[in-house]
């Protein structure tokens, strides 16, 4: 993708040259981009007419020609001149000298005002009485948190000034920006985990400050909160947004004592578990694959271990998580359902650091330190599942050959060249294998890497700049009735991403840039392998395309109740040769094959995508906001298993699958409780879903033939109001949250057209986390979950065909699994803590009242009695007790 | 073959290290209003037409299936039709017709006015060359392999049925030639003991290969993935039928050809 067309915008109603640097996707005219940003423009003209008006009070337009002079005899000389009078404090306006002003019939007063501004007046008028005051000018305070002690950067930590509404929230890199009327006073920062700063500032001139924030040691005594430390922003437009830290989540007991901020997110309102143990998850409604999960903005496409027993995500080398579950930000796109995003540490940059844990299942490491102290650092995080080492000692044969582990590796560097850039590079590889003996097998993997660039273009202006590698790739070996075959996918992506974040002026703060995506895709090729050589396999084409956006997004704060995030992001995905695409009607026919060559345009999707928030602070503890998205998708996971499938294709659009669109409103109940001891936050969303995919009944799904000859569309709904009441500080925190929620599918060709539940449409959804610090040695925590067992189709009936028996389906999805509960304890024991060196054990205890949780329900003739039919339920996991012993150095 | 795979890797998970575990379980099921279930065969063999008609039950009633009787059935090739009679309650059949491969045969039924009609297409007879018995890749129990020559031209469909010490096994097999077309193809008969028990030695065992068209392929197919009550398929479904009218089952036009008997040591 070129850079080929720029375009360069003035704003009206203000002075602001506004010179956009995004690239436009093949196929969009430069005439379309205009207009896109023509919209943007009228948009930020209605918002801003009424600011544009008041400066067009009367003015009187006069020739003047003043060099040199001072300000008093200015204005006695405009006066003179004019009906107005000006008035002032004599001492400022003395102090003013050297003033040159040349007029030829132009606006007195305006230009005036002009002069003067710079030189910190301001002017008001009451009539003909102008009024000067020695003002207050607006200066910006910016700068970047970090830890004091490992100089990792802080993402989201609250910088306030006390007994002001003026506050702001550090980016996921760490750095602020605050404009603010020049004087004295205290700011607060504040981050979770971290205890809360006060600096004392005195502002006349642009300030570089950078906080080093203390961590919290274990908080045995109640801390006040204020509105200032609180920490949550109730003003923020932002809604549907969930954030973890690592430090948060650490205490929360997970299966085999693994700690999994995939599964943690589980727990909160909206995101339900995709099953028992699994990292898999669902958001208001959506599919699985509807939610883009990014790793130091790389996507991640299989984002789990081990049959989705694990996540891909090593905790150690986890900084923290922000989810989207609506209202994305216009930055993000992609995936209709939410955004992931999750961030590395950085390492230490203060000095070097060894550190690990044993579990049962994996044990990890981790080395971090400083490249250039005190400013940049590396980090090397690595683990391993140890399994197979166990079946090697089995007496079973059979266990023996089994091969069955993961690892991966997270790797990260950051350099810093001056006062205003910073260089990252971060990387990620996975791997897992299961195996029998040679021939049978599944291996996949993720690599993502990650150059980042930022940069500050001066204390207001701020860029980052990423080009992006992500490869999802698998391989997996199948014997299959004699015969070996190899399926093969792989989803190769080069990515470039620029975004800047322009804190414009007090009330506005823009963010705009451009994400251009190439995409390689071979979507689950099977092959014959060994002996039996295949003459004839076909193989399955290369797709691939580009998936680009531009996006611009402005939060105005018109006043201090008030808050508005309005934004557009235009996605274009460009189906692009070579390969054969196909004419297929309405029953999966093939009627046509049109051979695209390479590089030709076979297909281009336009989507503007609108995000509005809006946010009204009612006082200083309550707040309502309401909010608009509309997300696409252009990648498809097409599944029809259970769990994840090796079946499993990622699929891009093609001439026949239409880009999947969202559209999602939302209202939503802030408030804080008890001096912001507690947090309640009550959201309620509806979300229309247009061009859902599913597979035709009977569907071949172990073919190489055009998929879309086995697929079906349709429409979705979901519904849902989420409650949630949490605390953050004191011995005891944690949460309890609820989600009363319906999501349901209409696709031509399935339960005769008519509405069904969504396999993931879970009635009641309730998690109860609690952590308890009970001394300086033992913390414990539990968590309870509840919810409404998934939609199955269960048979309405048998009947008998060539001698066996056989079960008979009327409506999908019309059953239920029995309910999911389970509550899980945990409690870490530190062990020694000295400066150098601590240790601490974990231990936890999964599903501790044993309750079965049927994840599968089969049916059968009976076994013992072949005359009669029976169901099977299937459960996994009981009392999984675990331990493991985390270190540092 | 999805199936083999999941199952695969589901077994060594659980088996080998998670705490799995299955219960008989009590479903309240709703009786749905009764479907009609039409089986209709013919082959290149004599005296080997077809059609089964009967009706679905309730979950919770018994195996035994209750033929419909007084069906009008007849079947059509060239124009001609050929009236099948009820030789046994909901059991009609024929002597007068033997199929043909390259000819297509048409099913008509009328059960008290409700009509249902399908067509299939005999294919080229393929014929077992040989069979054996070899233990599977892992594990103790020995399976059946058919080796068989696949035809040059593609879009070949074959189902065999197994049958030890006489007795008809249960499990459906059915490949195509998509990944093997035109080659001396093998195909091992993998089932599950639930039902039938493991082969063991001195057990007699005789294969049946038929050569089927596409429809009926896909009926098979699809009855296996998503009609044989596994909670593995997340959209479990009336397989895909070849009959109009709204019925279950399927019409098969198909060649027969018996391998000979293996005797497992």
């Amino acid at each position: 993708m070129q850079l080929n067309d720029r375009g360069q915008m003035i704003f009206p109603g203000s002075t602001l040259l506004y010179k956009n640097s995004g690239s436009c996707p093949a196929g969009i005219s430069r005439l379309f981009m205009m207009s896109v940003l023509k919209v943007v423009l009228l948009v930020w003209a209605v918002l801003h007419a009424a600011e544009t008006k008041a400066q067009q009070q009367e003015d009187v337009k006069i020739s003047l020609n003043i060099d040199h002079l001072p300000l008093k005899e200015v204005l006695r000389r405009i006066e003179s001149l004019t009906p107005f009078k000006f008035m002032g404090k004599a001492e400022d306006i003395e102090k003013e000298k050297d003033i040159t002003l040349h007029l030829k019939e132009e606006p007195v007063i305006k230009a005036l005002e002009a002069i003067l501004l710079k030189r910190n007046f301001q002017l008001k008028r009451m009539g003909k009485n102008i009024i000067l005051k020695k003002g207050q000018g607006k200066n910006v305070l910016s700068g970047t948190v970090k830890s004091a002690k490992t100089g990792e950067t802080i993402l989201n930590a609250t910088i306030s000034v006390l007994n002001s509404t003026s506050r702001t929230s550090s980016n996921e890199y760490g750095f602020y920006s605050l404009r603010l009327a020049q004087g004295q006073f205290d700011v607060v920062i504040s981050a979770i985990g971290y205890r809360s700063k006060t600096e004392n500032i005195n502002l006349e001139q642009d300030l570089n400050l950078n906080i080093l924030l203390e961590e919290e040691v274990k908080e045995l005594e109640e801390v006040t909160i204020t509105s200032e430390n609180s920490q949550r922003n109730l003003l923020s437009p932002q809604m549907g947004v969930e954030r973890l830290s690592m430090k948060e989540v650490k205490n929360i007991p997970v299966l085999f004592g693994e700690k999994d901020i995939l599964k943690t997110i589980q727990l909160l309102p909206g995101i339900k578990s995709a099953g028992d143990g699994n990292s898999g998850f669902y958001v208001r409604g959506g599919g699985s694959d509807q939610n883009l999960i990014l790793l130091d903005e790389a996507p991640v496409y299989n984002a789990s271990h081990l049959l989705g027993f694990f996540s891909a995500f090593n905790s150690d080398a986890i900084k923290n998580v922000t989810v989207y579950k609506g209202g994305m930000p216009a930055n993000y796109g992609g995936r209709l359902s939410s955004v992931v995003d999750i961030k590395m540490n950085d390492g230490n940059s203060k000095k070097f650091g060894l550190s690990g844990g044993i579990g049962l299942i994996a044990s990890r490491i981790n080395i971090e330190g400083p490249i250039q102290k005190d400013q940049s650092s590396f980090l090397f995080s690595a683990r391993r599942t140890y399994a197979d080492l166990f079946l090697k000692l089995s007496p079973d044969s059979n266990l023996r050959k089994i091969r069955l582990y993961f690892y991966d590796i997270n790797a990260k560097a950051n350099y810093i060249f001056g006062d205003k850039d910073r260089l990252y590079l971060s990387g990620y590889f996975g791997h897992d294998a299961l195996e029998r003996g040679k021939k049978t097998g599944i291996d996949w993997g993720n690599t993502t890497a990650t150059l980042r660039w930022n940069h500050l273009f001066g204390p207001k202006l701020f860029s980052n700049t990423s080009l992006i590698f992500s490869n999802y790739q698998y391989q997996n070996n199948v014997n299959g009735d004699g015969n070996n075959y190899n399926i093969f996918s792989q989803i190769r992506d080069w990515n470039l991403k620029e975004e800047m974040q322009w804190n414009v002026s007090p009330k506005n703060a823009l963010s705009f840039g451009f994400n251009v995506i190439h995409h390689t895709i071979k979507p689950g090729e099977i092959s014959s392998v060994g002996e039996d050589k295949s003459l004839s396999t076909t193989s399955l084409a290369w797709r691939y395309a580009f998936d680009n956006a531009l996006f611009v997004s402005n939060v105005w704060k018109p006043s201090e109740k008030f808050n508005l995030t309005y934004g557009l992001r235009l996605s274009s995905f460009a189906i692009l040769g070579k390969g054969p695409y196909y004419d297929i009607d309405g029953n999966g026919k093939i009627l046509d094959t049109l051979n695209y060559g390479p590089g030709q345009l076979v297909k281009n999707y336009l989507n503007l995508e609108p995000r509005v928030a809006a946010s009204y602070q009612l006082n200083e503890w309550s707040s309502v906001k309401a909010s608009y998205g509309r997300n696409t998708q252009n990648m498809h996971l097409i599944s029809n298993s259970t769990s994840s499938s090796p079946t499993d294709k990622w699929l891009a659009s093609t001439n026949n699958i239409k880009p999947e669109i969202a559209d999602q409103w939302s209202v939503g109940y802030y408030r804080d409780l008890k001096d912001h001891k507690y947090e309640l936050s009550i959201e309620s969303y509806y979300k229309d879903l247009k061009n859902q995919i599913d597979y035709r009944n009977g569907a071949d799904i172990f073919t190489n033939k055009p998929i879309e000859t086995q697929l079906l569309y349709g429409i979705g709904r979901s519904y849902g109001i989420e409650f949630q009441l949490k605390k953050k500080t004191g011995r005891l925190t944690g949460w309890i949250s609820y989600t009363l929620s319906k999501s349901e599918r209409k696709i031509d060709g399935i339960n005769n057209n008519q509405w069904y539940n969504a396999r993931q449409d879970r009635t009641h959804d309730i998690a109860i986390v609690a952590i308890y610090a009970l001394n300086e040695k033992w913390t414990l925590s539990a968590n309870w979950v509840f919810y409404t067992g998934d939609a199955v189709t269960f048979p309405n009936g048998k009947y008998k065909v060539d001698d066996d028996v056989y079960f008979y389906y009327t409506n999908k999805n019309a059953y239920r699994l029995p309910n999911y509960h389970r509550l899980d304890l945990g409690a870490t024991r530190q062990l020694r803590k000295r400066k150098n060196y601590s240790s601490e054990l974990t231990f936890s205890l999964y599903n501790a009242y044993g309750h079965q949780n049927p994840y599968q329900t089969d049916f059968r003739r009976g076994k013992f009695n072949h005359n009669i039919t029976e169901a099977v339920e299937y459960s996994f996991f009981r009392f999984i007790p675990s331990v493991s012993y985390n270190f540092k150095f | 073959m999805k199936n083999s795979v999941l199952n695969y890797g589901f077994i060594c998970l659980l088996s080998a290290v998670f705490y799995s575990c299955q219960k008989l379980a009590k479903v309240k099921l709703d009786a749905a209003s009764q479907a009609y279930v039409i089986e209709g065969v013919i082959t290149d063999q004599p005296s080997d037409c077809k059609v089964f008609i009967s009706q679905t039950k309730a979950f919770g009633d018994n195996n035994a299936f209750i033929g419909i009787s007084g069906a009008t059935v007849t079947i059509e090739n060239k124009g001609l039709v050929v009236p099948l009679q009820e030789v046994k309650k909901g059991v009609y059949s024929t002597n007068a017709i033997t199929g043909l491969s390259g000819q297509t045969y048409k099913l008509n039924v009328n059960i008290e006015g409700h009509l249902f009609t399908a067509s299939s297409t005999m294919p080229k007879a393929v014929a077992p060359e040989k069979i054996y018995a070899e233990k599977e890749n892992i594990g103790k129990n020995k399976f059946i392999t058919v080796v068989y020559q696949d035809p040059p031209e593609t879009d070949n469909y074959y189902r065999w049925v197994q049958y030890v010490n006489q007795k008809k096994e249960l499990t459906i097999f059915v490949a195509n030639d998509e990944f093997n077309n035109g080659t001396r193809a093998s195909n091992v008969l993998n089932f599950r003991n639930d039902i039938s028990p493991d082969l063991k030695v001195g057990d007699t065992v005789r294969i049946d290969m038929l050569s089927i068209d596409a429809a009926v392929y896909k009926y098979w197919a699809s009855l296996r993935q998503t009609g044989s009550g596994s909670g593995v398929s997340a959209s479990p479904s009336n397989p895909v039928s070849n009959i109009q009218g709204g019925c279950l089952g399927y019409f098969s036009a198909h060649t027969l050809r018996k391998s000979d008997p293996l005797i497992i040591k």
